[in-house]
């Protein structure tokens, strides 16, 4: 960043090819969560950004660029006010497989997946705790664990 | 070295009387395990390790308070204590002393409670009592006249040592946790463990065989049980020949009981019910653990006098894996009554109705004359209130009103007291409708000795401060009596254990220094060097000639019986994250985060047929009252029984007042009850 | 040294959860009953090839010697961990700050381990805690097998 001139305003830029909708920039100040807000309605989420920040701002848009993994914000220095004073991105979000609750975005997914090792990541190899949400996996975990047990006690009713 | 930051106490909850430490020295206590306790081995269920949740609470009572039309008002100690003085003295001068009446706390210490119920006889009242009465009352007539002596027979952890445990109407695994330790070491041996409950609980989950026995039919399964050990010779002829009287006459009663008619009844096969019996007869060392689902009935004391036929015919009595285990719930229920906080016991078992042994105490306190024979109990006190022969009532430690069965009716009777004092740590329901509330130290504030359900004697040493003006349940009660001119004069709750000692043969040997030390005592231990004793009955009973008493009894139905109007049956009980009327746990925060609210437990076909689905907010409703829920659709319970906890004040508006005639429990395990979806909800 | 589970043992008390939570401010793990017949404890498995590590954009998710760590300080609270666990068994809080289980690096053995009434959790390295599992389930097929044909015991 260069030296701040006086007027200057922070405009936030976010590269919606680049955003995953994860929720790194708006869980980093929770004092500005009107402005930068996260929600999920069904399976929609929405990200709300402020358009601008103002110079005694510059220590909060510099740190969010810095936060997003993916690198999809960036600040510019201007001395327009723009006319928006907000923007969303938008996401349709992945409904987990077996209860049906919208869980994560394409984009969150994609961007685990890349992260695994090579072996876990290719498709024939059953991964389908991928297409479900964190709370069925765990059910599904504690169903197969418990899976002998159940059997063997439900002998034991007469 | 002993760290100083670490105080040993025992856990406040049931009356397995776990051992841990309260860590001192950071901004709020902290536990530690303390491993090397003989009980719980350093382990701790949910409610011990929510433990100190309840004692820095925003809702203690900090300074005595005074009902005024305007509400509560604060009072000075010296106000108070000469106000409940007063009213005591003028109930006597008008009314006589039968028209007070005490009602002691499982929750306090021994030394409380011996110099609670010294006051309250020594100001000539019959009418002491407490809690008990709602759950093991039937245990003491039953197993006192079986065995001379009503208490659990062996330690928790000799039932590692069982090769047979038979579990009957108790859920260990949520209401005794570390029971279910001792268990499961059993099993590791390949011990055969047999349930019998009309529910799948995680007690039934350990089962070898699950006997799921309909509601209130335990005599005939047991009585089914001693018919087959009977017809196949496996009874304990030496044991039933040197060591019991009485066998003749069960031999005749269970004549009837054969397990097809028993299967009839019970709704268990006969096979099961043949297996049963085999299993714990021939086993070389059973037990049998029983508690609510056996004395929670109108015809709880057969209950028990059935189990502990079982026990005897087999001769599975007196021996390391060989016992009877009443599973107390009160830290300090078992202490209670020891200290003779009950209507028909003064200190030490002894009979209200024995002059002799009333002389001795006599002696012991100096006193004139002491009351003869039996007086109300914790369920006829609130009877004689709304009839205008109870007048005043001191309830020290426990939620009255939610404990009692149908309670609506327990709380129109309470109103009708010219007085009512209650003395405790919140501010529960009971306490919102007494005159005075006295505000006390919790168990870490204080120190005396507390006996857990296995006999332990132990000291916990006081380890915090009470909150604003709240003081020891003892200094309370030695205050009152001072001002009543009773000359009880104690240094401290070192004091009242020595006097204990004197009066109660079992507490001889205790003194301090021996329940301080890791595990305290077990009683008996009649004098110091005395060991304690872990195994009952190895040589003798303490019953006449030392002969343990067979008394066969028949099986009776439950008071409620379905009908066309309530077709279903109510079953209540406790889960483990509550504890019994829920002062303490419904405000620990971790608790209640899971366990949040009232539930009500439908079988799918009963929900199928009232349009039920699961979670939906349901009524149910018996002849005394309603209560809602939310609904939960099982296959936990069969069709046509439903489960509510009574952590919830609302569970115990629907239970029966059928009680049984000899121990006057009430029937809180049936009810006929009807469930329908709430309207417009 | 890991948590192994006992399953047979586990009765569903939640003094795990409630250990974890007084000890952590969270709970890290957590018990559920399955078809009402048995109950089973969730908690993070200290992946050897751990795909929550892999992930972490701040390296706050950090794979060490014998579990992963987590320091808060790093954390931003992105929510990727939670849903790259295959077991599900990494939770955010109130304040979308992450929280798993980190074996209690201050204890010598973990608050759960320790409270378990059952002796459910066992903590060890795989050859203890496996041998310990093994010599209880050796003993518990003997038994069942003995009762199945109703053989006295004496």
């Amino acid at each position: 960043m260069t030296a701040t001139e006086p007027g200057t305003l922070r405009l936030l830029v976010v590269d919606g090819g680049k955003c995953i909708g994860c929720r790194a920039c708006s869980s980093l100040w929770p004092e500005i969560s009107c402005a930068l807000s996260f929600s999920d309605k069904g399976p929609q989420r929405t990200i709300k950004f402020p358009r601008a920040f103002e110079e005694f701002e510059a220590r909060i848009a510099e740190s969010l660029a810095e936060v997003c993994p993916t690198g999809a914000i960036s600040i510019v220095l201007t001395d327009e006010r723009p006319e928006e004073e907000s923007f969303a991105l938008s996401f349709e979000m992945i409904r987990c497989r077996r209860c049906r609750t919208p869980f994560a975005t394409e984009g969150e997914m994609k961007y685990i997946i890349e992260r695994l090792p090579k072996d876990l990541q290719a498709p024939n190899s059953a991964i389908s705790w991928m297409e479900i949400c964190p709370s069925c996996r765990r059910s599904v975990e504690r169903d197969a664990a418990a899976r002998d047990l159940i059997v063997a006690r439900s002998g034991a009713r007469r | 070295m002993v760290d100083e930051s670490l105080v040993p106490t025992v856990c406040p909850y049931c009356a397995l009387g776990c051992g841990f430490y309260i860590k001192l020295g950071e901004d709020e206590p902290g536990i530690e395990y303390m491993l090397d306790h003989p009980t719980n081995q350093g382990s701790l269920c949910p409610k011990g390790n929510a433990a100190l949740e309840i004692l820095n609470h925003p809702d203690r009572l900090r300074y005595p308070l005074r009902r005024t039309e305007g509400g509560w008002v604060r009072i000075s100690w010296e106000e108070v204590l000469a106000k409940v003085a007063e009213e005591i003295k003028k109930t006597v001068r008008d009314h006589g002393p039968d028209a007070l009446g005490f009602l002691g706390s499982a929750k306090c210490t021994n030394e409380e409670n011996y110099i609670f119920q010294k006051m309250a006889r020594m100001l000539g009242s019959k009418n002491v009592d407490c809690c008990a009465r709602r759950c093991h009352s039937p245990t003491i007539p039953a197993l006192n006249r079986a065995f001379g002596s009503a208490c659990m027979t062996n330690p928790i952890s000799d039932l590692a040592n069982s090769d047979c445990i038979f579990v009957i109407g108790s859920n260990f695994a949520e209401n005794h946790p570390i029971v279910a330790r001792w268990v499961l070491r059993a099993k590791d041996r390949g011990a055969f463990v047999i349930v019998a409950d009309p529910r799948l609980t995680p007690t039934t989950w350990l089962a070898d065989l699950h006997l799921q026995i309909n509601l209130g039919t335990d005599v005939a399964l047991l009585n089914g049980m001693m018919n087959v050990i009977v017809e196949e010779g496996l009874e304990n002829r030496k044991f039933i020949d040197g060591r019991t009287v009485g066998f003749e006459d069960l031999l005749e009663k269970v004549k009837e009981y054969t397990p097809e008619t028993v299967a009839e009844t019970t709704g268990v096969s006969p096979g099961a019910i043949v297996r049963a019996a085999r299993s714990y007869a021939k086993s070389p060392s059973s037990v049998i653990v029983y508690s609510m689902g056996i004395t929670q009935h109108s015809h709880g004391t057969n209950n028990v006098a059935a189990c502990a036929d079982l026990a005897l015919i087999c001769g599975q009595l007196g021996r390391s894996g060989a016992g009877l285990y009443p599973l107390r719930g009160q830290n300090n229920v078992q202490g209670a009554c020891d200290m003779g906080v009950l209507a028909d016991f003064y200190p030490g078992s002894r009979s209200v109705n024995d002059i002799e042994a009333i002389h001795f105490i006599e002696e012991a306190w100096g006193a004139g004359t002491l009351p003869v024979g039996m007086g109300m109990t914790a369920e006829t006190m609130p009877v004689a209130a709304g009839d205008g022969d109870l007048r005043f009532l001191y309830v020290m430690g426990e939620d009255v009103i939610n404990s009692d069965s149908s309670s609506s009716r327990g709380r129109r009777e309470l109103e009708n007291l010219d007085f009512m004092v209650v003395q405790d740590i919140f501010m529960t329901d009971t306490a919102e409708m007494a005159d005075v509330v006295l505000p006390a130290a919790a168990w870490a504030e204080k120190e005396g000795t507390f006996t857990s359900s296995e006999r332990r004697v132990q000291w916990v040493s006081r380890a915090l401060d009470p909150p604003g003006e709240a003081r020891s349940d003892l200094w309370t009660i030695l205050e009152v009596a001072s001002r009543l001119g009773l000359d009880f004069d104690y240094a401290g709750p070192e004091e009242v254990l020595a006097e204990i000692g004197r009066v109660v043969p079992s507490y001889a040997g205790i003194s301090r220094e021996r329940a301080e030390a890791r595990g305290g005592v077990i009683w008996p231990c009649p004098y110091p060097e005395h060991p304690g004793t872990p195994i009952l009955h190895q040589e003798e009973f303490t019953a006449p000639k030392g002969r343990a008493r067979i008394v066969p009894v028949d099986y009776l139905p439950p008071a409620e019986e379905s009908s066309l109007d309530y077709p279903l049956l109510l079953t209540t009980g406790r889960v483990v994250l509550h504890y019994n009327a829920g002062s303490m746990t419904r405000r620990s925060f971790s608790l209640m985060r899971r366990s949040p609210e009232l539930f009500v437990e439908v079988n799918p076909d009963d929900a199928d047929r009232w349009s039920i689905i699961d979670g939906d907010l349901v009524e149910v409703n018996t002849r005394r009252g309603r209560a809602w829920a939310r609904a939960r659709v099982t296959t936990r319970q069969e069709k046509g029984v439903l489960f509510m906890p009574f952590h919830f004040p609302e569970t115990n508006q629907l239970t029966s007042d059928v009680i049984d005639p000899e121990a006057r429990i009430p029937e809180f395990k049936v009810a006929a009850c009807r469930i329908g979806k709430m309207k417009g909800v | 040294m890991e948590i192994y589970v006992d399953l047979g043992r586990c009765i569903c008390c939640h003094a795990c959860e409630v250990a974890c939570e007084r000890e952590h401010g969270e709970p890290n793990i957590s018990v559920e009953a399955v078809r009402y017949r048995a109950s089973v404890p969730v908690s993070c498995h200290q992946c050897e090839v751990a795909p929550c590590a892999l992930v972490c954009p701040s390296g706050a998710l950090a794979k060490g010697a014998s579990s992963v760590s987590f320091e808060a300080e790093k954390c931003t609270s992105c929510g990727l961990c939670l849903l790259v666990c295959p077991f599900g068994a990494i939770d955010m809080d109130s304040t979308s700050m992450v929280h798993k289980c980190d074996l209690c690096p201050e204890r010598e053995v973990p608050a759960c381990v320790l409270t378990c009434p059952t002796e459910a959790l066992l903590y060890g390295d795989q050859e203890d805690a496996t041998k310990e599992l093994r010599r209880r389930a050796a003993r518990r097929i003997a038994q069942s097998y003995a009762a199945a044909v109703g053989r006295d015991r004496a």
